[in-house]
């Protein structure tokens, strides 16, 4: 089957190569567009007619540093990487429990923490930001993973679960007879058996807070300001600064992109693996 | 070594009782089979012993030792599953190695042990392989290596050859019994299958709707089975069970036959006169001739499946008034005898078992 379709043969593959060329272009080229205008000039911006061939400079660049937007990029990574850690760690058992354990409302306790992430996030948060008012929370490093985790949290237990439901349960059985304890059992032979679906889940959760852009207005702003929430910075009253915002715009996007070449891997395995076991 | 005993153990969920007063014995360095068909409750009892599932009420004792308390780990037993659950990411020899080093065995007396167990199992030569390329039944192997590297003081078997293609079946079943016999483990084997239980285990317990049926030695429950569940459930092609009306000085009929057994078994049915009874009669104590005049059992053949070293004939049995009995004989083959011939059938009285029609019991096995 893979064989076959990797390589596609006669003029029906021909057909489908070039109807996969068209959409990637459609779908790249406004990437493209936008990494043009890193380099462009002002002034050949919004030239007419389209002006494909300019000399590159570096202004852009030079503005986005001296405006300190690089401290925005490292707020979101530090922000992301700690709640997606956080959500790691608090989520992976939880998401087991859910999956092995016996317990009273285990069925209505897993829909609310599933609810929490299907009501829209603007009706959360303002009631978070009352309470983060009252706590001290408001623009704080904390308060913003606290919040990030709301989300990311029901999300990744949800998913992880059913990682964890597709695991043999007789694996576990098996060195529990052997004296392992549940703590062992789930540290020697669970974790390394889900490792492919918490990878999965955590650049899913990852890649949500990175693009999260109003819990990060709404509740951070000054002192801890992502990069979503900084670009809108760059609307000016002398004008809107294209230049710079394709730069912060293309910096956004790499750390995604990143990620997911370099986990692809895990990811497809991760998401796919119970689509294979049927 | 020691002995199993299970003391009146139920099992409870919620409403449903998966396990009923269970009262089961299995001697030390005997090999038991739970026998019956899927949800009888044969695998919620090898879970109790193993530690898995808890006890709702009643105890399990391991020789001397009250076990329904413990933790799995605590209890010394060793499962075999159907799946085989071996650790994916560790090769064959990891994976038999296992349950030493999770005791801190290790180095010389670990390495020496395991290629001793390898050696046994005829796995010598893939210790290396991960086991995920492995076929189904060098899985199982290895499973059943890492169950005996510890000399455990029970082997559980859970449907061990469930997954496995027919001539791995075979072959891991002899292997089985062997290493069992061996090493003397008290073992015990759950499995659905009747030519399993029968060709491995000691004895068999027959459990149906989580109530033990009937403990014996396969032969014993071929021979003699205690109830009409046992009756029906043990034998390929099944027993005959036909309903039948006792008559005065030991006559049993049914529709379109009629038997008179002896004084011995007669006195059985004196104490009921005239009560509904079920006869069961195997296939293959039943004799086909060709119809002579004045026949007592007469019929048709009516459909005949060929098996090489066999025969199961399908017999409509003619009657005074409707339709007879459908017996199903199995002879030896390739027999004459095609669909529409007609037949005379000869009953073998001698083996003929008589059940009582309201509780099922057999009425020759004592209650």
């Amino acid at each position: 089957m893979a064989e076959e379709s990797a390589r596609p043969q006669g003029s029906r593959g021909l057909l489908w190569t070039s109807v996969t060329v068209v959409y990637a272009a459609v779908v790249l080229f406004p990437i493209f567009w936008m990494a043009s205008m890193m380099v462009k000039p002002n002034e050949a911006m919004f030239a007419r007619p389209t002006a494909w061939f300019f000399t590159p400079t570096l202004e852009h660049f030079d503005y986005v540093l001296a405006q300190g937007f690089h401290w925005s990029l490292l707020t979101s990574f530090v922000l992301c990487t700690l709640s997606t850690a956080l959500v790691v760690v608090i989520g992976t058992p939880a998401a087991y429990a859910f999956a092995r354990f016996e317990m009273k409302l285990k069925d209505d306790m897993f829909l609310f923490i599933l609810g929490t992430r299907m009501a829209p996030p603007v009706c959360l948060v303002i009631p978070f930001y009352f309470i983060f008012a009252r706590l001290n929370l408001l623009d704080t490093f904390l308060g913003l993973t606290l919040a990030y985790m709301t989300f990311n949290l029901s999300f990744y237990i949800w998913v992880l679960r059913s990682f964890c439901r597709d695991l043999p349960v007789e694996l576990e059985e098996a060195a529990a007879l052997e004296g392992w304890s549940r703590a062992q059992v789930f540290r020697r032979v669970v974790f390394p058996l889900l490792r492919n679906g918490i990878v999965a889940t955590a650049v899913l959760c990852f890649i949500f807070a990175w693009n999260e852009f109003l819990f990060a207005f709404m509740l951070g702003g000054k002192a801890v300001q992502t990069l979503p929430v900084s670009i809108p910075k760059l609307i000016t009253s002398q004008g809107v600064r294209w230049g710079e915002m394709a730069v912060v715009g293309m910096t956004a996007l790499l750390p995604v992109l990143a990620v997911v070449f370099v986990l692809q891997r895990h990811i497809v395995r991760g998401l796919t693996l119970g689509a294979v076991k049927g | 070594m020691s002995s199993i005993a299970f003391a009146s153990v139920s099992k409870r969920y919620g409403e449903v009782d998966a396990v009923k007063h269970l009262d089961l014995a299995c001697a030390a360095g005997e090999m038991l089979a739970l026998l019956g068909p899927s949800g009888c409750g044969k695998s919620t009892t090898l879970k109790m012993a193993a530690g898995i599932e808890s006890v709702s009420s009643g105890e399990i004792w391991f020789g001397q030792r009250p076990v329904s308390r413990l933790a799995p780990g605590e209890r010394n037993i060793a499962m075999v599953f159907e799946d085989y659950a071996l650790y994916p990411q560790m090769t064959v020899w990891e994976n038999v190695a296992f349950p030493l080093k999770v005791r801190g065995v290790t180095g010389q007396p670990a390495a020496e042990r395991v290629g001793e167990v390898l050696t046994l199992l005829g796995l010598r030569a893939m210790a290396d392989s991960h086991v995920k390329g492995l076929s189904g039944g060098a899985q199982q192997r290895v499973a059943i290596g890492r169950a005996l590297v510890r000399d455990p003081e029970v082997i559980l078997f859970d449907e061990p050859l469930s997954h496995l293609d027919a001539d791995q079946k075979v072959q891991l079943r002899a292997e089985i019994k062997r290493l069992q016999k061996l090493r003397q483990v008290t073992s015990i084997l759950v499995t659905h299958d009747q030519t399993e239980a029968i060709a491995m285990a000691d004895r068999v317990a027959v459990m149906n709707h989580g109530v033990l049926q009937q403990v014996a030695a396969p032969q014993e429950l071929y021979e003699r089975p205690a109830n009409l569940f046992v009756a029906n459930f043990i034998g390929e092609p099944p027993m005959n069970l036909m309903p039948a009306q006792a008559g005065a000085g030991g006559v049993l009929a049914g529709r379109g036959w009629r038997v008179t057994l002896d004084a011995r078994r007669a006195a059985l049915l004196e104490s009921r006169p005239g009560a509904a009874a079920v006869v069961g009669l195997r296939p293959e104590h039943i004799g086909l001739r060709a119809p002579g005049p004045g026949e007592a059992v007469r019929g048709t053949v009516t459909y005949r499946e060929p098996r090489g070293d066999a025969d199961v004939l399908t017999v409509q049995l003619a009657a005074d008034a409707g339709a007879g009995d459908v017996f199903i004989t199995e002879i030896a083959g390739p027999s004459r005898w095609r669909a529409g011939d007609p037949v005379a059938l000869d009953l073998q009285v001698e083996r003929l078992l008589v059940f009582d029609a309201q509780s099922g019991r057999n009425l020759e096995v004592a209650a």
